[in-house]
């Protein structure tokens, strides 16, 4: 079977996945949206089979996990009437229709996206926090049928990286079974998707020229375009993270609490990609009690709220690391060792974020990373500020977002000192990203020059 | 009027970014898509094409653009016509890879590769004595080549039954036969910082 036959037969298993997760959580959304996302938490239910495999030591064959991702496809998907009679609706309503502007972006974006999934196919994992952890487990887990095998044996007092969870070790195991002698192309599946999920999380609210341009922006934002064929793990914890924050607002909008679960299970895949996410999801929570003391539904709802919203991570955390690395890894790792011993000092906060400024963001080498991305929404930010002296909720809830990755960051270098400047929090900054994306899409201006566009272009 | 109302879906009613739903419409409440008028299209699709030039004509863009996507573009028309693993390797890892599969190589002919730990001497040393060689950390190594290899300080560095040392401009491989010899040779690469 030739490699596009394959990567479209494992898209397609993902999209039934993640289609079946969707639809057990009811949550509503356009085609577009709805198309990508579910292919995405099908990469993430790939990503978790073999590494429950390995929980209950089942060896890691190809057969076994294959088998184990029909059964979780076909489990999800338990409520397939509900399911089917959904897909049809979607069918009979879905009408893919390209306007004609829409094509230089389009097209712009398809030939870099291109670019990237070529290069993610044709070079070997490149990284040395890859090749140095996850990828060789993977490597010998395929010869060996385990997860926890003889690179446990080698002199790893060098690297650390094996004591990461298991995502990329699992998809790298799976793709490798699929054919892919590198593993690796799931990646590009992720970035496809979240591209177009974001062009059309962006065209809910404004018009699609602006949205076209700004995620043309978002694509060219230097350094995490180079993640966009280097796996590593900052990448897929930024789109879960985003996804996450995602319906946590729009839990905000609607008040349906399913939509409030959602959040919680995609901040505990954030988080089984890195676990550190779990104190970015912490610092959700005082917009969430902050939501729901501003609806006057009580302190009490908003705790149990963030518990909703909190708790999924706390597991993903418990299970990946306290009892993965911890209990099953045969190499100890003291994880605890990895916090600042001295938390009384608090000058580590103001010396990181003083360096995230001055090095990463405010800098030439700044722009070298993230092109002008930053500098764009700044200038949005002030244009707002001063042309309409006021901010609505759902801008200044974005807004909370970036602050939480903007003073997290610092936050997690204070509390753990082995997250470096230049590549942990360089890396851990992608997750601003769609974030400030997503201020942009509702920016009251263009929002407003949007509308005027539509009104015109209809007239 | 009905085009109008379509045509408000795009966007919000207000000039407050009121949040749009992202949920499906039910098929009962669906309306042809907004259509545009195609002079307006057009206008639109210049405006589009504009605002790409501007965009690209951006230093950082610009700079992006011609070097990344299109050497990665011209790469790709190579790169289709050799799909060849080991060279795709090659040209990612280059000397590091080259030197694992080396030594790997010389153990493989003695058939010995999967018993052997073999202590290797940092980078710096090697430059010291003339050899441009990186040498990958031991979990790389065993990433590259199956062979176990141990860093001289690492405190299980005297299991290690081979060594590798420089010698006349070359690689010099050796059993353990002396367990002093081990031992200097390890006080020997201890002297050099390990770079990753």
């Amino acid at each position: 079977m030739s490699g596009i036959m394959i990567i479209l037969l494992l898209t397609i298993i993902q999209f039934i996945a993640g289609f079946g997760l969707i639809n057990l959580f009811k949550i509503d959304l356009k085609p577009g949206l709805l198309i990508s996302l579910a292919i995405l938490l099908g990469v993430a239910v790939f990503s978790v089979m073999p590494f429950i495999l390995q929980l209950a030591f089942i060896p890691l064959t190809s057969a076994n996990i294959f088998i184990s991702i029909i059964a979780a496809t076909a489990l999800l998907n338990i409520k397939f009437r509900s399911g089917l009679a959904r897909l049809k609706e979607l069918w009979s309503t879905t009408r893919f229709k390209i306007k004609i502007y829409e094509i230089p972006f389009v097209a712009m974006i398809i030939f870099i996206v291109f670019v990237s999934a070529w290069r993610c196919f044709y070079f070997p994992p490149t990284p040395r926090d890859l090749t140095s952890g996850a990828e060789v487990i993977a490597e010998y887990a395929i010869r060996e049928k385990t997860m926890i095998n003889s690179v446990f044996s080698v002199n790893l007092e060098s690297t650390n990286n094996i004591f990461k969870p298991p995502y990329i070790t699992c998809l790298q195991i799976i793709y490798k079974y699929a054919g892919f002698a590198f593993g690796q192309i799931w990646l590009s599946t992720i970035v496809a998707c979240f591209i177009i999920f974001l062009y059309h999380a962006l065209t809910l609210t404004i018009h699609r020229i602006f949205a076209g341009l700004l995620v043309l922006f978002f694509m060219a934002i230097p350094e995490m375009f180079a993640y966009t064929f280097m796996v590593l793990f900052d990448y897929s914890n930024a789109v879960f993270f985003f996804l996450s924050v995602w319906f946590l607002y729009l839990f905000f909008q609607n008040q349906q609490r399913n939509y409030l679960s959602f959040a919680g299970l995609l901040m505990a895949i954030a988080t089984y990609i890195r676990s550190e996410t779990l104190i970015l999801a912490c610092l959700m929570v005082p917009a969430i009690v902050w939501y729901h003391w501003k609806n006057k539904t009580g302190i009490v709802k908003g705790l149990i709220s963030s518990a909703f919203f909190v708790v999924p991570s706390v597991l993903a955390y418990i299970i990946s690391v306290s009892i993965y690395i911890n209990r099953y890894l045969p190499v100890q790792y003291n994880i605890q060792g990895q916090v600042n011993k001295n938390l009384g000092d608090l000058s580590p906060f103001f010396t990181r974020f003083s360096d995230i400024n001055s090095q990463l963001i405010f800098s030439d080498t700044g722009v070298g990373y993230y092109g002008y991305f930053i500098y764009l929404f700044i200038g949005l930010l002030l244009l707002e500020l001063v042309i309409k002296r006021r901010l609505n909720n759902t801008t200044r809830n974005w807004l909370y977002a970036v602050l939480v990755i903007y003073l997290g960051f610092p936050l997690l270098g204070y509390l753990l000192p082995l997250l470096d400047l230049n590549n942990s929090t360089k890396r851990g900054l992608f997750k601003i990203f769609p974030l400030m994306l997503l201020y942009m899409a509702h920016n009251s201006l263009l929002v407003g020059w949007s509308q005027r566009i539509a009104k015109w272009e209809m007239k | 009027m009905k085009k109008k109302k379509t045509a408000r879906t795009a966007t919000t009613s207000s000039p407050q970014p009121v949040p749009a739903s992202p949920a499906a419409k039910p098929a009962a409440r669906q309306t042809a898509p907004a259509a545009t008028n195609g002079f307006k299209g057009f206008i639109l699709l210049v405006t589009s094409i504009m605002a790409l030039l501007i965009f690209f004509g951006l230093t950082p863009n610009k700079f992006w653009f011609d070097q990344r996507i299109m050497p990665y573009w011209e790469d790709f028309k190579e790169q289709k016509l050799n799909l060849d693993l080991e060279e795709r390797k090659l040209a990612r890892y280059q000397t590091d890879y080259l030197f694992a599969k080396n030594v790997a190589g010389f153990f493989e002919k003695r058939g010995s590769a999967d018993k052997v730990l073999v202590l290797v001497p940092p980078t710096d040393y090697f430059n010291a004595h003339g050899l441009n060689i990186h040498v990958p950390e031991p979990a790389v190594f065993y990433y590259f080549s199956g062979l176990k290899t141990i860093w001289a300080n690492s405190p299980e560095a005297s299991k290690a039954n081979w060594y590798i040392t420089a010698k006349g401009g070359g690689l010099m491989f050796d059993t353990v036969t002396n367990k002093q010899a081990l031992l200097d040779t390890i006080a020997a690469f201890n002297k050099y910082k390990i770079s990753l």
